[in-house]
């Protein structure tokens, strides 16, 4: 499912503090929000290489097999549908790697990601990886709510590409976000959930 | 248990359950008995053989075929290290890539669909073309040698 939405990471904040509210209003108004924003299905935390694939074809778990494997198996809300039919349409060069799959879980990756009405066979000849040029394909990375998102986080000096979610999210693979650099400094000196407390106290 | 569950949800039709506990058995068949590296060699040797009845898999050949750089920049190797014992890293993503040889990762090469799909991806990237029988043969036949 895809929410067509701005900022999805604002979206799913915006949702908490919705839910924090007791008022019937805006609880309804969490309800849907949250609901909207919810995380993909995971089928599992073991390492994606080690799962077998004669495991039941759903479109999540057929996902986190056939794309968790080589990255974080992204959340279907973080990208729009058409974006996301974008990228299937060329998996003959998936940022520069061919990521083909057979016919059987194309259909189950492209359904779990909210696209409709079939994806376009890539049939290009192949070319070495390292001779490719950057394609335009959409990027996570690049849409403005994420460059927004990580406009104050050093990821250079982290070590990790920006496109290695879990090496600050500890959540990402789950869809959750959460865990950011402020959340996680306030949970290191006990504050997060004193704040939280006083919240509920307040309601 | 796949078993126990067609059962349970066809109680009602004894001739189905009786179908369906056949077509189960018959599905699961091949499964049963979890390929090896050296049934997957064997199995490209044969195909391999077919093209070149004096085919035989060579271990010294499929390591430098892996570890060799095909006309372009990257081999088998640039994301799997040279020694299949060791963790790899994908060159593009960053993501931990469990080591090849089934001498430190029992659960590698135990399913020929995926070892297939593999091959099929990164031999386009690595190779620009698909590999040959021989070729992948020759790849296993190395990582099974190594102990």
């Amino acid at each position: 499912m895809i929410t067509n939405v701005r900022n999805p990471l604002r979206a799913l904040r915006h949702a908490r503090a919705a839910r924090r509210a007791t008022c019937g209003a805006l609880v309804a108004l969490a309800v849907g929000a949250s609901a909207a924003a919810a995380p993909p299905p995971n089928p599992g935390s073991a390492p994606a290489l080690q799962r077998s694939v004669t495991a039941a074809p759903t479109p999540a778990a057929t996902f986190t097999e056939e794309c968790g494997t080589c990255h974080v198996a992204y959340p279907a809300r973080l990208l729009g549908a058409a974006q996301w039919m974008a990228v299937l349409s060329a998996l003959d060069d998936h940022y520069g790697v061919d990521a083909t799959l057979d016919p059987e879980a194309l259909a189950l990756v492209a359904r779990h990601l909210g696209v409709v009405g079939g994806v376009p066979h890539a049939g290009a000849a192949p070319r070495p990886a390292s001779t490719r040029a950057a394609n335009a394909l959409p990027r996570i990375t690049t849409q403005p709510w994420f460059v927004r998102e990580h406009r104050e986080a050093n990821v250079a000096r982290s070590g990790h590409r920006i496109s290695q979610c879990d090496a600050c999210h500890a959540g990402a693979a789950q869809g959750s976000f959460e865990d950011d650099e402020r959340t996680a400094a306030r949970d290191r000196n006990g504050r997060h959930e004193e704040h939280e407390e006083h919240e509920h106290a307040r309601n | 248990m796949r078993r126990m569950r067609i059962v349970r949800i066809d109680r009602s039709g004894r001739a189905l359950a009786a179908v369906a506990l056949l077509a189960a058995a018959i599905a699961s068949a091949p499964l049963a008995h979890a390929e090896g590296v050296t049934d997957l060699r064997d199995t490209y040797a044969m195909q391999a053989r077919s093209r070149d009845a004096s085919y035989v898999p060579s271990a010294e050949r499929g390591r430098r075929f892996f570890t060799g750089r095909h006309g372009a920049d990257w081999s088998c190797s640039t994301c799997h290290t040279a020694d299949p014992r060791n963790d790899g890293r994908h060159a593009t993503t960053g993501r931990t890539i469990g080591p090849l040889a089934p001498a430190a990762n029992p659960l590698r090469l135990t399913n020929g669909r995926k070892v297939e799909k593999w091959f099929t991806r990164n031999c386009r990237d690595v190779v620009a073309r698909e590999c040959t029988p021989g070729e992948k043969a020759d790849v296993l036949a190395w990582f099974a040698s190594v102990r």
